[in-house]
Order: C-alpha cells, then sequence, then structure tokens
C-alpha cells in the first residue's frame, strides 16, 4: 500500500508540474488528466471506489475531454508563450505559497492519521455513499444538485443569448 | 442458359456471361477502354455503360453478368450521353496531339471520339502538364499525358506477369500513371503494356516514330524466338508514303505484334520474340556469293565450286555438318540427305543447350539466339551452357537457318536442295519477301513424312504449352474478376494498409489454452498446504483468468477481421477474402505479419511522445473494459470456487463505463499529435462524438441499474436467471428502450457506422489514425474491434442475461457441462452482436455530423432520460422485481 501509494504520490506530482510549467495548452491538458486518474488511484488506497470510478468518468473521461475539445477546436497559439508576469505577482506568489505550505503543515501535525482497517464493512461502495447522501448529507447535496442547476441555466442563457 | 434481349434481338449466352461479351458473340462492340479479355475486369473507364431495364442507372457492361430475361439496350439516348459525357471528360486533360502521336490510326480514344464524342470541350481551364517521353524501361516509354487511366497496363504487371512495376500516383483528377520508385519496366512482357494501351501513353521505343500504322500490312505468323511458338502478326511496310510515291523499296517488318491464341499465347508475346525481327534485319546476312578470301563470284560458280570442295572432303572422308536445331525440318532432311549421298555420316544437329524458360511464354529461348540479349540465365547449369556456346564460337560455318534475301539467294537455295528434291517429295521453303518469320516448332509438329535427324526435342515445349493453359484458365474465371473486384470496393480506409484490412494476432487456439494450463498449475501445488494457498489459487485464477480474456479478445479480434470482410463480402456480391487458406481463414495471419513487418512510418512534424502512446491508450482502457465482466457462472476448479469475472467489482458497471470513456484519449492524442488536419478534425469529431453519445448511454445503463438495485455486473447476471423473459430487456427489467438507446450509443462510442465520422473516409481520409502506420495502426483497429466485443458484452450482461442460456436448468444439468454450455451462451450472444455491427455497417449511410448530433442531443438523451423516469417509477411502485 505505501508502495502504491509512493508511486501514484510521484505520478500525481510529477503531470501536475507539468500541467503547470508546459507550454503547450493540449500537454498541460493531457497531463491534468493523468494526474487526475492519479488521484482516482488515491481514492482507491482510501478503499473508496465508488469515487474513485466518478473520478475517473466524470473528470478524466467528460469534463477533460471537453476542455481538450476547446483547446484543439481553438487552436490556442498565443497560449503557447509564457505570459510576463507582473510585479505583484512576483512578489506575492512566495508569500501566497509559503502561507498555504504552512496551514498544510499545521494541520498534517494537528490531525492524527486514521487508524486502517476500521472501516466498516461496505465502506466506500455506492450504496454505503448513497445511504450517507440521501441521509446525514441531504441537504448539502440538494444545495449542491441546485447550484448546479443554476449554473447550468446560467450558461444556457450567455451562450444562447439571442434564442 | 439465359436469354437476353439486345437491342431488339434476343440472344441466348452462356450463364456469367457478362453484357459485354454477350455483345461481343453477336457482333455488337460496345465501346471499352478498360476491359481486356486477358486481365482481370476493373470497371473504372465507364465507357461501356449500357441501359438495362429496370436497373435505376446505367451499369457497366463489362462486369454485369447477363440474366434471364434481361433487357438490355446499348444504343439507347441515355447510353449515347453518357458516352459523349465519358469522351468529354477523357478529353479534359488529353492533349490533342494526333498528327505527332504514334497510336493515331489504332488509337481507341481517336476512335471513339470521332464515333461517340461530342466534338467539343466545356473545358476551359488550363489542361494539366505531364511529363512526356519518360524512359520507363528497356523497351518502352511513357507519355503521361496520353494516359486515360485504364490501367490495363498496371493490371498486366500485377496480374499476369506478377512483377508490379506500374502503379498510379496521387488521386483524382491528378493522378498519374508511374513507375515505382526504384523500379524499371524491365521484366521480359514489357512489351505488352504497349500493346494493351489503348491511347498512345506507352509507346514501344523500337516501333516510335518509325512509320504510320497505315502503311503497314499484316501477316499472320508464328514467332520463332523460342518453343513456344506464339502466334504473332507481322506488320511490313515502308517508312511513308513519299518513299512509296518514289518506288523506293523499303519494304521491311516494322513490328511484330501477339496474335490471340488462347492455346498458346494468349494474348500476349514475350520482347525477345517481339524483337527479334531486328536481329534478322541488320543487314549481316550472306547476300551475294564469294569465293575464298573474299573474292565475289556468281552463285553457279560459288555453288560449283563449294560442291566440289564438298566431295574433295567427303572422298577424304573430312566433311561434316553441325545444324541448327531450330532449322526448318526439310532443311534439316535435305542437309542429311545431301550428306548421306556424299558418303558421310557426319550431319547432325546442335545438342541443344538448355535455355530460358520461365512459367509464363517463353520455353527453351535457346541462349546463343536471340534469347541471348540481356537475360539472365537462372540456374547454374544453364549459365555454364550459355558459357560453353560462347566458348564454342558460331557453330554453323556454312551459315544456313538465316533466309537468304531475295536478290540472287533463290537460285542458290534451289540448288542446294536439288538432290534431295525428287526423293523426298518436298518443297523447298523460302521466307516470303519481308513477310513470314522461320516456322516455328508447330508446323514442325504437324509435318507429314519423316522426322527430322534428331528432333529438337518437343516434349518440354508441349509441356509448357500444357502448363500456360493451365494457369491461363483460372485469370480468365469469374472468381479472379471477383477478387479484383474485391480489392477495388474494399472500404478506403482498409486501403491504406494495401488492400486488405488488418490486423490480426493469429488463430483463436492455442495461445489462451496453454496460457490458461500453465496459470493453474501453480494453484494446485499449493492447493494441498492450508489457509497460504487460497491466497495463491486466487492469485494464479486471476491470472489464468486474465490471460484467458486477452487471448480470447485478441483471437476474437483477428476472428473479426475475416468475418467482417466475409459479411461485408456477402452483401456485396462479392467473395471477400478467398485467398490465403481455404475461405481467406488465414488471412488475419497473413495481415498479423503484415502490420508486423511494414515501416513504422512517423510524420516529421508529429509530437512523438504522444504520437507513440496514443495507439497503446486506445487498446489498453479497452482491454481493461472487459475485466468485469462475469462471462460464467461461478465454476469449481480443483476443489475451489471461482467465479468466471476477472475482477468481481462492487462497482463493476462503473468501471466498464471508466475505462471506455478513457479510450477516447487515445484517439484524441492520435488527432492532435500527427499534425494533419484530417487527423485534427477526427480527433475533434471523435471527442465530441463520445461525450454526446456517453451521457445516452450512461443514462441507459443508469436504469437498468435502477432496475438490479446493484452495480455488481456478477449480480445484474444472476437477477435473470430462468426464462429468457427474466431478462432486463424484457419482463425482467422492461428495459427494451434502454437496451436499443444503449445499442445504438454503443455504436457511436466504439465509431463504428453509421457513425464512424472520426475516421469518416470520403472527408478525412482515414481520420484520427490517417497518420499511422504498420503496428500502430493496427492497434487502434484492435482496439476498435476490442471495443466493439467489450461492449456487446456489457449490453449482454446488463440487458440479455449475461451467461444465462434463457430456459431453466433442469436438475439433470450441473457442473462442467452446464458451464461449458453457460459459457458458450455468452460467447453466441455476444457473437450475434459482432455479427449486427458487420450487418448494420452495409445497412445504414454514415450520419452527416448535424444529424449525428441531433439523434444524441435531441433523440436519445430525452428518451433515456424518460426511461430513467419510467424505470424509477417502475421500480418504486414495486412493478418490476
Amino acid at each position: 500500500m505505501t508502495l502504491a501509494f509512493a508511486i501514484l504520490a510521484v505520478l500525481a506530482v510529477a503531470s501536475a508540474l507539468v500541467v503547470i510549467t508546459h507550454r503547450n495548452p493540449v500537454i498541460c491538458a493531457l497531463a491534468l488528466a493523468f494526474n487526475l486518474v492519479a488521484i482516482a488511484g488515491f481514492y482507491l488506497i482510501l478503499d473508496a471506489q465508488f469515487v474513485a470510478m466518478l473520478q475517473v468518468i466524470v473528470y478524466a473521461g467528460a469534463i477533460m475531454v471537453l476542455i481538450l475539445f476547446v483547446i484543439m477546436l481553438l487552436n490556442l497559439q498565443a497560449e503557447a508563450r509564457p505570459r510576463s508576469s507582473g510585479v505583484f505577482q512576483r512578489w506575492l506568489a512566495p508569500l501566497g505559497t509559503a502561507a498555504f505550505v504552512g496551514l498544510l503543515a499545521r494541520a498534517i501535525a494537528l490531525e492524527a492519521p486514521p487508524a486502517p482497517g476500521a472501516r466498516p464493512p461496505g465502506y466506500g461502495t455506492a450504496a454505503s455513499v448513497g445511504q450517507e447522501l440521501f441521509s446525514r448529507f441531504y441537504y448539502p447535496f440538494e444545495v449542491v444538485s441546485l447550484l448546479l442547476v443554476v449554473a447550468m441555466v446560467g450558461a444556457v442563457l450567455l451562450a444562447k443569448r439571442r434564442l | 442458359m439465359p436469354k437476353i434481349v439486345m437491342d431488339g434481338q434476343e440472344i441466348e449466352v452462356a450463364p456469367g456471361t457478362t453484357i459485354l461479351q454477350a455483345a461481343l458473340s453477336i457482333g455488337r462492340e460496345i465501346p471499352h477502354y478498360c476491359y481486356h479479355p486477358g486481365l482481370p475486369v476493373a470497371g473504372n473507364c465507364r465507357m461501356c455503360l449500357v441501359e438495362v431495364e429496370k436497373a435505376p442507372k446505367l451499369v457497366i457492361a463489362c462486369y454485369q453478368p447477363v440474366s434471364d430475361g434481361m433487357v438490355v439496350r446499348t444504343q439507347s439516348d441515355k447510353v449515347r450521353k453518357a458516352r459523349a459525357a465519358m469522351m468529354e471528360f477523357f478529353l479534359i486533360h488529353h492533349p490533342l496531339d494526333c498528327p505527332i502521336c504514334d497510336q493515331a490510326g489504332e488509337c481507341r480514344l481517336q476512335e471513339y471520339a470521332v464515333e461517340h464524342g461530342t466534338g467539343r470541350s466545356r473545358y476551359t481551364e488550363p489542361k494539366r502538364a505531364l511529363a512526356k517521353a519518360v524512359d520507363v524501361g528497356a523497351h518502352v516509354m511513357l507519355d503521361q499525358e496520353r494516359c486515360i487511366q485504364c490501367s490495363r497496363c498496371i493490371r498486366f504487371c500485377d496480374e499476369v506477369t506478377r512483377t508490379g512495376e506500374l502503379g498510379f500516383f496521387q488521386r483524382g483528377d491528378r493522378t498519374v500513371i508511374g513507375i515505382y520508385p526504384g523500379k524499371r519496366l524491365d521484366n521480359p512482357y514489357s512489351g505488352n503494356v504497349v500493346d494493351l494501351c489503348p491511347v498512345g501513353a506507352l509507346t514501344l521505343k523500337e516501333f516510335r516514330f518509325e512509320t504510320r500504322v497505315w502503311y503497314l500490312r499484316n501477316t499472320p505468323s508464328v514467332c520463332a524466338a523460342c518453343a513456344r511458338g506464339c502466334n504473332v502478326m507481322v506488320a511490313t511496310g515502308t517508312q511513308n508514303l513519299l518513299m512509296t510515291t518514289r518506288g523506293q523499296q523499303d519494304d521491311r517488318i516494322r513490328r511484330v505484334v501477339p496474335r490471340v491464341n488462347e492455346e498458346v499465347n494468349g494474348w500476349w508475346i514475350c520482347d525477345e520474340g517481339r524483337l527479334a525481327f531486328l536481329e534478322m534485319q541488320k543487314g549481316e546476312r550472306l547476300e551475294t556469293a564469294e569465293m575464298p578470301r573474299g573474292t565475289p563470284a556468281d552463285w553457279d560458280a560459288a555453288i560449283a565450286a563449294a560442291a566440289a570442295a564438298l566431295r574433295e572432303a567427303a572422298a577424304a572422308g573430312r566433311a561434316g555438318a553441325i545444324l541448327s536445331p531450330r532449322l526448318v525440318t526439310e532443311d534439316l532432311y535435305a542437309w542429311r540427305e545431301l550428306f548421306a549421298r556424299l558418303g558421310s555420316v557426319r550431319a547432325g544437329v546442335r545438342r541443344i543447350a538448355r535455355g530460358r524458360d520461365d512459367d509464363l511464354l517463353i520455353r527453351g529461348l535457346d541462349p546463343r539466339g536471340a534469347g541471348d540479349r540481356g537475360c539472365r540465365p537462372r540456374g547454374r547449369r544453364e549459365r555454364a551452357a550459355r558459357h560453353a556456346a560462347r566458348r564454342r564460337g558460331p557453330a554453323l560455318p556454312l551459315r544456313h537457318g538465316g533466309a537468304p534475301s531475295r536478290a540472287g539467294g533463290e537460285g542458290a537455295a534451289d540448288r542446294l536442295r536439288g538432290p534431295v528434291r525428287r526423293g523426298s517429295g518436298l518443297r523447298g521453303r523460302h521466307p516470303p519477301p519481308g513477310g513470314r518469320l522461320v516456322r516455328g516448332r508447330r508446323d514442325l509438329r504437324e509435318l507429314p513424312g519423316p522426322p527430322p535427324a534428331r528432333p529438337p526435342r518437343p516434349g518440354p515445349a508441349r509441356r509448357g504449352e500444357a502448363r500456360l493453359e493451365d494457369r491461363a484458365r483460372p485469370r480468365r474465371g469469374g472468381r479472379r474478376r471477383h477478387a479484383a473486384l474485391d480489392r477495388g470496393g474494399s472500404r478506403a480506409r482498409g486501403d491504406r494498409a494495401g488492400g486488405a484490412r488488418l490486423r490480426g494476432r493469429g488463430p483463436e487456439g492455442g495461445r489462451p489454452a496453454r496460457c490458461s494450463a500453465r496459470g493453474r498449475r501453480p494453484g494446485r501445488g499449493v492447493g494441498r498446504r492450508g489457509p497460504v494457498s487460497d491466497h495463491a489459487f486466487q492469485v494464479a485464477a486471476t491470472l489464468a483468468k486474465i490471460l484467458v480474456v486477452v487471448g480470447v479478445l485478441l483471437g476474437g479480434v483477428s476472428a473479426m477481421t475475416w468475418v467482417e470482410r466475409r459479411v461485408s463480402g456477402l452483401m456485396q456480391f462479392r467473395w471477400g477474402p478467398n485467398r490465403v487458406g481455404p475461405f481467406g481463414l488465414f488471412q488475419p495471419i497473413a495481415d498479423g505479419l503484415k502490420f508486423m513487418l511494414k515501416q513504422d512510418v512517423v510524420p516529421a512534424e508529429a509530437h512523438k511522445p504522444t504520437y507513440t502512446l496514443a495507439p497503446a491508450l486506445s487498446l489498453v482502457p479497452a482491454l481493461c473494459a472487459f475485466a468485469v465482466i462475469p462471462f460464467g457462472p461461478n465454476v469449481e476448479v480443483l476443489g475451489r470456487k471461482t467465479s468466471l469475472v476477472i475482477a468481481d467489482l462492487d462497482g463493476g458497471v462503473l468501471f466498464a463505463l471508466a475505462a471506455a470513456s478513457l479510450g477516447v484519449y487515445g484517439v484524441v492524442m492520435a488527432g492532435w499529435s500527427s499534425r494533419s488536419r484530417y487527423s485534427l478534425l477526427g480527433g475533434l469529431r471523435s471527442s465530441a462524438q463520445m461525450i454526446s453519445y456517453e451521457l445516452a448511454l450512461g443514462l441507459s445503463v443508469a436504469a437498468a441499474v435502477l432496475v438490479s438495485g446493484t452495480l455488481r455486473p456478477v449480480e445484474i447476471v444472476e437477477q435473470q436467471a430462468g426464462w429468457f423473459v427474466n431478462w432486463n430487456a424484457f419482463a425482467g427489467g422492461w428495459q427494451l428502450l434502454g437496451f436499443v438507446v444503449f445499442l445504438v450509443a454503443g455504436f457511436a462510442e466504439t465509431n463504428r457506422l453509421p457513425f464512424d465520422l472520426p475516421e469518416a473516409e470520403g472527408e478525412l481520409v482515414a481520420g484520427y489514425h490517417t497518420e499511422y502506420s504498420a503496428m500502430k495502426f493496427a492497434m487502434f483497429f484492435m482496439a476498435e474491434y476490442v471495443n466493439m466485443i467489450t461492449s456487446s458484452a456489457l449490453a449482454v450482461t446488463l440487458f440479455l442475461g449475461g451467461w444465462q442460456l434463457g430456459v431453466p436448468v433442469g436438475e439433470g444439468l450441473a457442473g462442467w457441462p452446464l458451464w461449458t454450455l453457460q459459457i458458450a451462451a455468452f460467447a453466441g450472444k455476444v457473437a450475434f452482436f459482432q455479427f449486427l455491427f458487420v450487418w448494420v455497417r452495409w445497412t445504414l449511410p454514415r450520419f452527416r455530423y448535424d444529424q449525428l448530433m441531433n439523434l444524441g442531443w435531441k433523440g436519445l438523451f430525452p428518451i433515456a432520460l424518460a426511461n430513467v423516469l419510467v424505470t424509477a417509477l417502475l421500480v418504486a411502485f414495486d412493478v418490476v422485481r
């Protein structure tokens, strides 16, 4: 398990680095898709197989394909060149990064790692996730659904203004 | 015997006769360029279009076989218009250079232009300019502008000599004919392409600009260059009209062309025979008599001197003659008689050195004769024979064998024959002036009277003749024609790979079985040792299952490549693969070998890492998706239970969808990394299509899952036990609609017709894999077929009971027989869908892009959504399960 985690971690971090450093937007998008699949691997390690599969289907299989589609369709040449960053960005970026790393370190230090193997039977399956979703997390789930509907209506309204 | 009516005349012809042949049999010619009785039918000139009653369009007479009651019109208005239109097309780029063209006078284009053309062209743009006087071979010159792309010469080189030097290059109106790089049209039959060429595109170097064909007189003859005895037409004539009117004698052989004799030479002759006359006309013959030391003498004196010398030598016992085996029988006989009367028996025929043979026409070509030029002896023995012949020098100091020229030669020859004339009753033979060649073997055989001193070994020649007939017959047969069209009609993307489409891994047998045996053995080995072995057994069993599944899938892929083409052939009245193995069954092996050995071309501009990764990314997800599909029930192996599924996942259905959704990356990456517009468009289309149809697909799966109440494929299948009405598609889940939606979306997800827009060959060459070759190309096709099998297996699992038999299982049936039956049921159901894929391919035309999107978003998506709603209601009110 530790070995799998190590491999996945290296892959995930490497692909994430490619996403932000590579000049070619198509390669960035492909690396991001790879990164998402690697994260699905983390879910699997954590016994969350339902989430892992949704991660692949929704993010890697649908959203990233759409993004790729748009990039290829628009053939973004201008993006291939690095944009010059402003003075503020140049100074603020290290600060922001340092703050984020500090927060992460604090969180890891505070939280004890969960005891392994203490999971109930059926943990992470579609059934258990469904049970949780429609009992404990019923209201958040409905609010998120509403948010998505609003987003969709908004998108259609913006895209088809002349409708 | 079908009876047909042609232009009002009723005729009866043999079944299988084409319209064109039927017309020829009653002496009516239907104009044609590409058709030739000695070549497979190509049907690409469209000149022989005729009207057939009840046929919606004009049909090509050279390919359409007659059927009983067919009414054919070869002279109707429609036909005439079609011919005129074709002539206009032919002449669009054709140079009007008849005055300087060698073909003038025997040019089909000329003839048809007058007979069928309109006499005017509407084409005002500049004509295309191509290479003229291209030196393509030892005897042939090519004028690309004059070519009308009838492909006769290409088919000759491909099918008759099987040397394949010529080909079409470029496409559409840029098509030109030419020789392949690094090749030359140097096969020993190259001259025939000149005869075949209906226009002046291919001309013979030895005849170019020699004379006009209308100055020629044709004399039927038999070629004497080898033992075959090909029937030829010898054309003699003057060089031009001026010389004739001046009374100049310039009557020479100008060319030799084949004369059809299906039993001897078919329609062809070899280049040696075609050009043998050049040797005869070199002017190196004995034309005047000479006394020793070169003093000229008149014939009577010379002959008297020769006779005296002979007699003297004979008396001293020093006379002898070595005769050429190519002499006419009568001459050989005369020589023998002469020496017999001189009292010497030393007149013999030179032993025939084993000549050059091939399996087409050339038989025992004498290595010392005309055939010595430019041909390489094949065996060591032949080389040695030729070498020896060279060292010996001319074997016939008496120089008999060539015909004496007309001037003054007559009397001498008569005199020489004199003594034997009375006895033999044979008449002396002379070649007619400039006409007939020396008589060949056939005449020899037919001659009455005594055999020659030593017959010039007719045996092998006759054997060769028989072989020729054997070879000639299938070439004209119907099957052959089908095969040729099969190649022409096969799908264009297949043609990219060189006519045949795919890519396989060999037959289904050996590999999987062997692997499974190897995989299971460890299980037995550790099985006796207690609880640790459970884990080992599971690992071994899983490995075995993986190997079997991958093996069967890849075997199924190679089987599908054969099925696809055979079924396509069935639906299009042609044969499909039929060359390699019985019914072409070994074709997948041949394809597989080809894909492994072909050069792997990578475009220079390609983004190499993604370009290389794309085929694998296409194939691997397709294989992975099958992991969750149960292909049989729980079975007992070596006392332990195991389920016949690689991974019995709780969310198995989702896993299959996830794997399938990743397959699109291979296509998109291939399209993008190739740096080709066609590929990119194919990749774009693919991603849009996959996303659109994934929705309908997912919703139809969701409804099935609603009914089953689980995402675990093993459970879904177990629920559908009993009669087949219990299957989810029927009363078990009322999912017939969902099943249909799944099926349609499945066709789109696998890029199969009618949804194969990502590789639409009419618009995108081959879409996303345009720039791929060899094994990488093959991997895309393997992925397509694996996807077909996997999506069918998923449909079977979700809707059609998986491995369930569809009938209640009786008590008596259990254990291995039952399992085998159930696995077979699963395989059978999946196989049916494979057939369906091919069936639909030739039933529905490809969708247009907007139609595709409309169907996906406005058709399937709402239907699938409604289906989910209705299913949810049914489940909520306990109507199902």
